[in-house]
């Protein structure tokens, strides 16, 4: 063992046979896109998106309606937004990321981002929501859903995308 | 040192019993596809995303040529396959997956099939898309989204799912 940390420490390794990291052990790779198998970097984190189409964000009952189901512990990384048409309504029309555990209704859920994404800004650009200031707004446990909930009258609006990048915790 | 690690491991198994730390600007590289287990579980090399229009929502016009994701990081996409339920009647019907960058609107979107997929062709069957000969038209930049924009009028058209593998670069 003492040979081995000698020589990772200077040297590059080829290893011709099967290798084992037992349990309660980590490999970390210090850098991103720094894990390759068969060619290909290994992903760090998964998406998942939100997307109403055509005409379909004119209907709020489309809003509000599970799209995620944590499968373990994840924490949110980023959000991005695009529509297609902006709202046009007099009003804020805006989208807020949303998360609750089984058993919360979407009305009790607890907002991920720091403000609601407005829906009536330019259409065809991206915009990026802002995480809360409070982590345990964007961590999903095992179980919890994620939800994006509609604030104001989407008249005219089109073409909803709305993408999350999760990381495991 | 360096001659016993590497007979070890041309020849042996290895089982690593403490934590491993690979320093920033290293790689690791598992030759083989699938040759990564975390926990008993291959690792995954790709991402899949995709776009659904179920039931008789692919009749509608509107509900094409609408975001369906928008890159977190750089990808390439690797494969695209479409499936419906019940083909599209009458004269020539087919859709391409198209990317955009923010504030490009899907008029300027860049095709990443060489051709459009048939959406008369055979129900219940597989169809693959052929990539573009330019690599970069099917290559993601980080906020790039991506489109499926239909030609034709998708008469009769049922149950319509787009898969795309994507591949981190």
């Amino acid at each position: 063992m003492a040979t081995f940390e000698d020589i990772n420490t200077t040297l590059s390794n080829t290893l011709s046979a099967n290798t084992v990291i037992t349990t309660g052990h980590t490999l970390t790779a210090t850098d991103a896109d720094s894990l390759l198998i068969g060619g290909v970097k290994m992903p760090q984190r998964i998406v998942k998106t939100f997307r109403l189409t055509g005409a379909a964000p004119q209907t709020v009952a489309n809003w509000g309606n599970p799209f995620f189901i944590a499968d373990r512990a994840y924490q949110v990384v980023t959000v991005r937004e695009r529509h297609t048409t902006a709202g046009t309504n007099g009003s804020a029309v805006s989208v807020m990321l949303t998360k609750a555990a089984s058993a919360t209704a979407v009305g009790t859920g607890t907002a991920c981002l720091s403000a609601g994404i407005d829906l009536k800004a330019t259409a065809d650009a991206n915009q990026s929501g802002s995480l809360n200031a409070t982590p345990g707004n964007y961590q999903l446990a095992a179980g919890d859903s994620l939800f994006a909930v509609l604030t104001g009258t989407p008249t005219s609006l089109a073409g909803v995308c709305m993408t999350v990048e999760l990381e495991a915790i | 040192m360096a001659a016993i690690y590497e007979e070890k491991n041309a020849s042996l198994s290895t089982t690593l019993g403490a934590n491993i730390t690979l320093s920033t600007g290293y790689t690791l590289t598992a030759t083989d596809a699938d040759s990564v287990t975390i926990g008993g579980i291959k690792a995954p090399q790709r991402v899949m995303e995709g776009f659904a229009l179920t039931g008789t929502a692919p009749q509608t016009a509107a509900n094409w040529g609408n975001p369906f994701f928008i890159a977190d990081r750089a990808y390439k996409i690797v494969t695209v396959r479409e499936r419906h339920t019940t083909a599209a009647s009458g004269g020539v019907v087919t859709c391409m997956l198209a990317k955009a960058a923010s504030a490009t609107a899907v008029g300027g979107a860049t095709n990443c099939l060489s051709a459009g997929i048939d959406l008369t062709a055979a129900a219940d069957t597989n169809q693959s898309g052929a990539l573009s000969a330019t690599a970069a038209n099917y290559a993601l930049a980080a906020g790039d989204s991506l489109f499926v924009v239909l030609t034709g009028t998708p008469t009769s058209l049922v149950g319509f799912r787009l898969s795309v593998e994507l591949e981190l670069v």
